[in-house]
Order: structure tokens, then sequence, then C-alpha cells
């Protein structure tokens, strides 16, 4: 009976590809057990799929992520539209490692990321405090999150569904606690539209996946397309260019890193802020007075005064490190001055006024 | 059940083990275990908090349909929230058919106990507080459902949060009673939301008492139908702590029960006493002098029932510039129980404000929209019934 069993699951997992992807069933408590991702020669590389990067982030204090996806064999996505994730195939996984540059005596550098040099390109980590692996797949019966925490000596990483809290240092001496997501906390961002109690990826939309590939190839989408692993002709327009501080930059980092909650059916639906990179400006708050913001109004009037960042509530939150003031919720305890710098020149160069407030 | 059960074992364990003289430390974290016990409860189950003090450094959460969470009572199961470093609440519920039972939620950084998107919501002997007094630096909301469908709140206590005590917003029917709430900044408030019925609360010390509020830029909109009875409302004259911005930071303390642009409100047999500013205050979202952009909202507070009220002591010191005014300017010792802003839509015929059987203290319509050029105090504005509206049914929960 048990060796029968052991065959069956034997011949599933094969089944699945030849790399023995766990995609279904329990969670095993180990990464390595998953067979997602292989840690050789001081670097970590997928044990099946390919690397991939996002233009435009989410930021979490500004920890390093190396991102892979493989796809069941001969599945491929389909496209749902320029701005949406992409519909990904049941077998699918998707993992984010999480990782610091250490400085001196173990403090964690807050410098962005280097680029990757190719989709195969392993993720060094020499110098790298490995923190987490969170984990999307696509089960038969949906989607699935959790988080693998790896150890100190970043040898293993293991099954954390109630997540922890790490507490960190800068180089610059702050101390910070870092957040491994629990269950529910994946769901928080994950669930896009609320009490549907369904799951999905939230970065590889086109327009985010296209804007930049890697430092040798070209469009990242493109090669995707290229590759089979999207089934669509449908034209695509990247976001923004990074780096260049424009307005439609500014867009698509309100998307990255706000609207898997503030969207028409996301878990902020209640406060009617929607920042989707499809959003108007009406929409992204213009002019529009808080409503359950509590202390996060930080005395401000608007969500965004045109030409006035400073008496706008949302880069206010987003520069608040104050776990009831602080934008986004979740997965940062660190101020991302870039971003904040970023959605302040956006306010800046807005065109227009709000009216002055009044009250009885 | 099982993780509740294990968990359970486990505090017992070390809770006797300790009793014995034995190992002090427990067996397992008894803050971790019951937000594992939370992650991993079956769909109908119950997870226990037993007796005890126990603190978290971020957020709890519960996204399982059926579950009962229920402690030793609200003083006796404490969960404490004052070392929080990540998480806008202290409990989040994303679930269906909730019930919260018999704990308490201290000094959360955000919200106390948010609960999104529910349906069939039982919240019954909980307590939320913040334990350092009314403070601009307390959370939003202590009980804060929102978007839910049948929402009951019983023998609750709400104290100290920096907007409302108990919040229902952008829901439907709902039952609010037996509560007490106190030190907030407003007690109860029932926002964007239809068909409740708020009775038999003990609400007393907050800015304003309860909130009846209608707003614009939601996207669930139309407040109707509520009513507020039974209640004691008592001698809310606590400065309004709410942080800048915020639309509660509006309320005039000394606000006994305060309607804003919502519809069919009737708020009878209250006893509403000592309240600095009005007992009964009925204003359109226009008097904030707030831009109004959206084109689905109603600003005008329509259909408004107040009667048989009894009413102490009201308008002695009015919490209001132009009110303050107006009491000058009248030359009286205090103005009426009853305000109305006086803003009615250009079409509107007949009265907006029915009130009629609450005592001597009388009324005002305040001609707001013309500067406060004419108000009348004749009570011509009110002199008006309506029929009453029906009680709130949720399906056996109540």
């Amino acid at each position: 009976m048990r060796t029968a069993w052991l065959l069956a699951l034997f011949v599933l997992l094969g089944g699945c590809g030849p790399s023995g992807l766990v995609r279904e069933g329990p969670w095993p408590e180990r990464l390595s057990e998953l067979a997602v991702l292989a840690q050789e020669g001081g670097a970590l590389a997928p044990r099946a799929g390919y690397a991939y990067t996002l233009a435009h982030p989410l930021f979490s204090d500004y920890a390093w992520k190396y991102r892979t996806i493989s796809l069941p064999k001969g599945g491929a996505a389909s496209m749902v539209s320029n701005d949406e994730t992409l519909a990904f195939p049941v077998g699918t996984i998707i993992t984010k490692t999480f990782a610091f540059p250490q400085g001196a005596s173990g403090a964690v550098r807050t410098v962005a990321a280097e680029p990757l040099a190719s989709p195969g390109a392993p993720f060094a980590l020499a110098g790298m405090r490995l923190m987490e692996t969170r984990v999307l797949r696509h089960t038969s019966a949906g989607w699935e999150a959790v988080s693998y925490q790896w150890n100190e000596a970043g040898t293993e990483a293991f099954h954390a569904p109630a997540g922890a809290l790490v507490p960190l240092t800068t180089e610059g001496g702050e101390r910070f606690p870092y957040l491994i997501p629990d269950k529910n906390q994946c769901a928080g961002c994950h669930e896009t539209a609320m009490g549907t109690k369904i799951l999905k990826p939230i970065g590889p939309k086109p327009g985010n996946l296209a804007a930049h590939g890697f430092a040798d190839e070209g469009s990242q989408f493109e090669a995707w397309r290229d590759a089979g692993w999207v089934a669509s002709a449908a034209p695509v327009t990247p976001w923004a260019v990074p780096g260049t501080g424009s307005v439609a930059e500014a867009h698509a980092y309100l998307d990255a890193n706000c609207a898997h909650c503030h969207s028409d059916t996301g878990a902020a639906d209640t406060a009617g802020l929607d920042l989707r990179i499809t959003a108007s400006e009406l929409g992204r708050g213009r002019c529009k007075t808080p409503v359950a913001a509590g202390r996060g109004s930080g005395g401000r009037a608007y969500d965004v005064w045109p030409g006035r960042p400073e008496a706008s509530i949302l880069p206010f939150r987003l520069g608040h490190q104050d776990p009831g003031i602080m934008m986004p919720e979740l997965g940062r305890s660190l101020v991302h001055e870039e971003g904040v710098a970023l959605v302040k020149a956006w306010i800046t160069a807005m065109d227009g006024d709000c009216a002055a407030s009044l009250s009885l | 059940m099982k993780a509740a059960q294990r968990w359970l074992m486990g505090v017992l364990g070390a809770a006797l083990l300790s009793a014995c003289g034995g190992a002090p430390e427990p067996a397992k974290d008894p803050a971790q275990a019951l937000r594992e016990a939370l992650l991993s409860a079956e769909p109908g189950s119950t997870v226990t908090i037993p007796e005890g003090h126990f603190t978290f450094d971020r957020s709890l959460s519960l996204g399982v349909n059926g579950v009962t969470l229920r402690g030793a009572g609200q003083n006796k199961s404490i969960l404490d929230f004052a070392g929080q470093l990540a998480g806008a609440e202290g409990l989040l519920v994303t679930a269906e058919n909730v019930t919260l039972e018999g704990f308490a939620v201290l000094d959360a950084k955000g919200d106390a106990i948010k609960m999104n998107q529910c349906k069939n919501l039982v919240v019954r002997g909980v307590r939320t507080e913040w334990t350092g007094g009314p403070k601009s630096t307390n959370g939003a909301y202590g009980l804060y459902p929102v978007q839910c469908d049948g929402v009951l709140i019983e023998d609750s206590i709400a104290v100290g949060a920096s907007d409302a005590g108990i919040y229902v917003g952008q829901s439907t029917n709902i039952i609010v009673r037996r509560n007490q709430v106190a030190f907030n900044v407003a007690g109860i408030e029932i926002e964007n939301s239809t068909q409740a019925d708020v009775y038999e609360n003990n609400v007393v010390d907050n800015t304003g008492g309860i909130l009846v509020f209608d707003l614009p830029d939601l996207p669930v909109q139309g407040g109707r139908q509520t009513r507020v009875f039974h209640n004691i409302v008592a001698h809310n004259n606590t400065a309004n702590f709410a942080p800048e911005g915020n639309i509660v930071g509006t309320v005039p303390a000394g606000s006994g029960i305060m309607v804003n642009s919502n519809d069919d409100i009737e708020i009878f047999e209250n006893t509403i006493s000592d309240h600095q500013t009005a007992a009964v205050l009925v204003v359109s979202y226009l008097i904030t002098g707030r831009p109004l952009d959206d084109p689905n909202y109603d600003p005008f507070p329509e259909q408004i029932s107040i009667h048989h009220n009894t009413i102490e002591k009201s308008g002695y010191d009015p919490d209001s510039e132009p009110l303050m005014a107006l009491k000058a300017a009248a030359q009286l010792p205090a103005l009426p129980a009853i305000i109305w802003d006086g803003f009615v839509r250009p079409e509107q015929e007949g009265p907006v404000v029915c009130a009629h059987d609450n005592g001597e203290l009388g009324t005002v319509a305040l001609d707001a929209p013309n500067g406060f050029a004419a108000p009348d105090f004749s009570g011509a504005a009110f002199a008006c019934t309506r029929e009453a509206l029906p009680p709130v049914a949720l399906g056996g929960a109540e």
C-alpha cells in the first residue's frame, strides 16, 4: 500500500516536470524540499524556471529581491490587459527571496539592488543576509502563498506560516523590525478582490515587466513572449522608464506599492482612493478629504493637494514609520526616501488647487 | 479546534508547571500560540483565549469563516498591543460569520479591531481601550466593522479612540446595543450605512455621543434608516482630540446626538443630558465648507424625526464660533437643545426635521446657508410628525 502510494506520488511529481517541484499538496517544512531554488557556488539560482525583474518594484525596507518564475511544462500565461497581472496556468510557482547586503558588524545596508545580468543569472550571496523566500504557487485549488524564513547561516529556509518580526539595524544605526508576513498577511495583499479569498500574484503585470529587462537583454516581456510563456500577440506598453522621476513613474510607483489594496475591489476600497496605474488623478486622491484616516491624516486636509506635497496626506503617510499612520500598512518599517521624493515631485508638478477648508 | 486545544493545553501546562514551582518558561509563547491558532483554525471552530495578559508586537488576524474567538471575559483575557511594531490594527478580521466574545484589545497603534467585508458578525462583551486617556495619538477606531452585512455589537466597552469608539461604516443591517462608550471623539458612529438600530447604550464623556453620518467620496453611500433610541447620552463634553483633517475633527464638543447628511433617522426616547453645544444637532455636509466633487452624493439630511426624548441642560457653552455668536446675539443663557443648520435642497417641499415632545428646551433652525442671518427659534420649521421606522432584523443573531 505504502509503496503504491509512493509510486503514485512519484508519477504525480514526474508529471509536473523534470524538476520535481512540489506544485500541490502540503507545504514542505524546508524550502529545499520545494525544489524550486538551488543554492550552489555561493549563489541562489532557479532549479526550475527563470529569474525576472520588475521595473517598478514594491519597496520592502531596501531588501534586495530575487524573483523566479516556473511555469508547468507546456503551460503559458494569458494576458488580461497591459496593466493587470498575467493569468498564469495551474502549476506555476513564483518565488521572491529577500536579502540584505551586510555592512560592518552585521548591520544591513540600505542601498538599491544591483540589476541582474540575465534571466538565468544567479543571485550572488557573498556579503548578503538572506531573510525569507515568499512562495506563490498556483494549485488546482487556486493560488497559495506562504513565506519561508532563512536560518541565520543562510543554509536553509523553513516554512513560516505565522511569520516573524526580525530585529535589524541599518549601517546608520537605525534599528527596525523586518516583517516576515504570516499567511493572512500574504492574503492581505494578494487577495486583490477583498472577500473573494482568491489570491493572485501582484507584480507580473505586462506594463511593469515590459519597461526594462536585464542588462544584456531586450524587453523582458518580449523575451517571455518569445519563449512561449505568454500566449498573446497583444501590444504591450511599458508603464514608465525607471529613474526619470516622471509623472508616469510616480503613477507606476503608486500602482506597485499601493494598488493591491487601493483599487475598486481591494481591502482599501473602503477609503475610495484608487492608486492603480489606470486611475484618474481624481481617483488618486486629488482634493479628496480623508474619511477613516484617523491619525493618518497628520492634520492635512487632502490626500493630494496639487502643488503642495507638504499639505498632502499621501506623502505624509509614505514618509511615516508609526504603524498607526504609515502606508503601506504592512511590509515596511523604514521610509523609502526615493519613493517619497518621487511622489512629492508628482504632486509639486500638478496643476490646480483645492479649496481652503472651513468647519462649523 | 485542534490548534486552539493545543494552545490551551500548552498554556495550561505552563501554568501548571509554574504553579508547581517547576520550569517557569511556558511550553510556547502564548501570544505566538494564539496567532497560530487563528491562522490554522478550521471553519466553524472555536478558538479560546484563556484568562491572562498577553502582549503582541504585531497584528493578529482571522481569515477563516465561522470561527468564534472567545476569551474568559473583557477584563480577564487581555490582548495588549502597547508594544506593537507592525500592523495597522490590533486584530483584523476578514471572514464571514465570525463571533468575537469576551476579551479586550488594549492600546493598538492603529484601529483596535477592524472587521472588513464581514457578514453576520457578532461582537459580544469585547473591550477596546486606549489606557492613557483621550489623546490624539490613540488609534482611530475601537470596534470597526466596514462594508459588512449583518452586524451585532452588544455588551461591549469602547474607550479612548481618537475617532470613534464603535464605528460601523458602509454596512447594512446593524444592531449596536447595551454598550458602554466613553472618552472617544465620537462615541458611536454609524456612517454611510443603512438599517441600523442603536439602543440601550450608555454613551458618556465623548466629544460627540452618537453620530449618524453620510459622507462623500466613498464607494458605499446613501446612508439611511437608522433608529437611535433608549440610550443614555450624557455630558459628552470632552474637548475634540481628533487629529486634524478628519471629519470627526469638525464635531463640536458637547454634541449629544448628531446627524450629518443622513436620511430617514428616528431619534426617540433617549435621555440626553448636559451637552455644552446641543442635545441633538442636524447638519448638512455643506456646513463643513469642504469642497464637494462627488456627483453621486446627497449632502442633505432628510426625513429626520426627533421625539419623546428627555433632554436636560444643553447649549450653555457651544463649541462653535457661529453658535457662540448666535447665543451672544440672541442674549440667551443657553441655545435651544435641538439645532438644525437649515440647509435644504432647492426643490425641497415641507420640513426636513420633525421634532416634538422633547421637553421645554426648544429648537432653532440656523439659516446657515445665508450666513446665519435669520435664525428661527419659533419651532415652525420642526412642526411635523413622521411614521415610526421599522426595527432591524438580523435573522436570528439578535
